[in-house]
């Protein structure tokens, strides 16, 4: 059986019974969730505050301006809704389907072995083998030590995360494949902290020109696909290459709402309107459509392709076997 | 006149190649993929040696090497290959397709100043 590690989480604690908080606080420490105690006046300012959350711990009776609190329960889950809650119960009421959509888990006070159990379900559902998971971050540290070889490159404790907000402006994806896992890895950054590392001259003298969001783009761009040759080349065993095609890192600036395939060929673009027919005047909804054949293009094998294309098939009808 | 061409779709990875070997003496052109390559070859006849990265955009380094030595029919121009890619199949093509050397990225300059130099006639 593979050794996994028991990666952390960072959880919110909204909890204010002492005894309570004592016990919840302890629990945290021994299944692996870095609590974040809070108020109920405070719990939504700390979710903005942090967007790499594994999830929420509540307790029903919690005072929130004048309601219990299944009230902030929906006010989480209607900002966060991949957070999972875990509400304490604090009476026998049931709860209403729409309180039972917003809270994931239910759990009576006292039984902290159904707690342990969905905990284990909804926030460590994927266990990461340990040699992965360390081996990733050697591989990522000299990648990053090799970019921007005048910093100190430090690692935090691996954990996870159920948030699905991107840290920072800039952001990278590209796909990893082997034969045992399928997906995709980012890179994540605050454009004003990436250019500041450079003026500080973290990489080498001259790189990134004059800094521009575009600059800082190709840095964060070339640092993945270096992370991404070293986990290739470490854990991408020859006899997956032969379903594996050529992937170029995909850089995307929110700040300037930019992204780039790595190539300068044109994109094919579509645009759609869909308006309503009995309100001529209001503007339509704008959808655009865009073909991005960054990795290969061949019209001729296109027209060879489609000299000999099978006919397809109708759509929407049942066909029985 | 150039005596290097880097070829690599990065623009950090060409600033840093080229920075380095422009710094030691070599006279540096640049292209951003395999195409782009091709066609800094064909217009400058003094490079004796290519730096080129394997994956990229709209033509893959070692597709720009096969067609080097096949269809510019250059046997000469020595071509290194700077990559991530460390598998045995794509070295093996590489050696097939007529690449003279292969290194794993990242780029260290010190590791390569002697050979490059030779390779351009100015050691």
């Amino acid at each position: 059986m593979t050794e996994t590690t028991q990666l952390e989480a960072k959880v919110l604690l909204l909890e204010h019974d002492a005894a309570q908080y004592q016990v919840l606080t302890e629990f945290c420490q021994s299944v692996g969730l870095m609590a974040f105690p809070r108020s109920s006046a405070d719990a939504l300012a700390t979710l903005a505050q942090n967007k790499d959350l594994g999830g929420v711990l509540l307790a029903e009776d919690l005072p929130c301006e004048g309601e219990d609190g299944l009230h902030l329960a929906r006010a989480i889950h209607k900002l966060r809704p991949e957070l999972p809650i875990f509400l304490r119960r604090t009476t026998d009421r049931p709860l209403t389907p729409e309180e039972e959509k917003v809270v994931r888990h239910r759990w009576n006070t006292g039984d902290l072995d159904h707690l342990k159990a969905a905990v284990e379900y909804s926030i460590f559902s994927l266990r990461y083998p340990t040699r992965l998971v360390y081996g990733i971050v050697e591989l990522t540290r000299s990648a990053l030590a090799a970019m921007f070889p005048n910093a100190l490159v430090v690692s935090e404790s691996p954990y996870v995360v159920h948030d699905r907000i991107i840290h920072g402006e800039v952001s990278t994806l590209i796909a990893i494949e082997s034969t045992w896992c399928r997906g995709y890895m980012m890179l994540q950054t605050e454009e004003s902290a990436l250019r500041q590392g450079l003026i500080q001259g973290f990489s080498y003298a001259g790189i990134g020109g004059d800094l521009n969001f575009r600059e800082l783009n190709h840095m964060l761009g070339e640092t993945t696909n270096l992370i991404w040759g070293a986990f290739k080349n470490r854990y991408i065993p020859p006899k997956a290459f032969a379903n594996q095609q050529t992937q170029v890192p995909i850089v995307i600036n929110h700040e300037h709402k930019y992204i780039s395939f790595g190539s300068q060929d044109p994109q094919l673009c579509i645009r759609y309107q869909l308006s309503d027919p009995f309100r001529p005047g209001l503007p339509p909804l704008m959808i655009v459509q865009r073909f991005i054949f960054n990795l290969h293009w061949s019209p001729d094998e296109f027209a060879e392709f489609d000299a000999e294309a099978p006919e397809v098939g109708p759509t929407g009808e049942l066909e029985l076997f | 006149m150039a005596n290097v061409l880097v070829v690599d779709d990065s623009n950090t990875m060409r600033e840093i190649v080229a920075g380095y070997l422009s710094q030691n003496g070599f006279q540096v052109a640049v292209a951003t993929d395999g195409r782009d390559g091709l066609l800094q070859l064909r217009s400058d006849p003094g490079i004796k040696l290519i730096v080129s990265d394997v994956n990229m955009p709209n033509m893959d380094g070692l597709t720009m090497a096969e067609k080097i030595r096949k269809e510019l029919g250059n046997k000469d121009v020595r071509i290194i290959m700077l990559t991530t890619e460390d598998n045995p199949a794509m070295r093996s093509r590489g050696k097939d397709v007529g690449v003279t050397g292969w290194i794993v990225k990242p780029f260290r300059g010190d590791a390569v100043l002697a050979p490059f130099k030779k390779f351009c006639g100015l050691s």
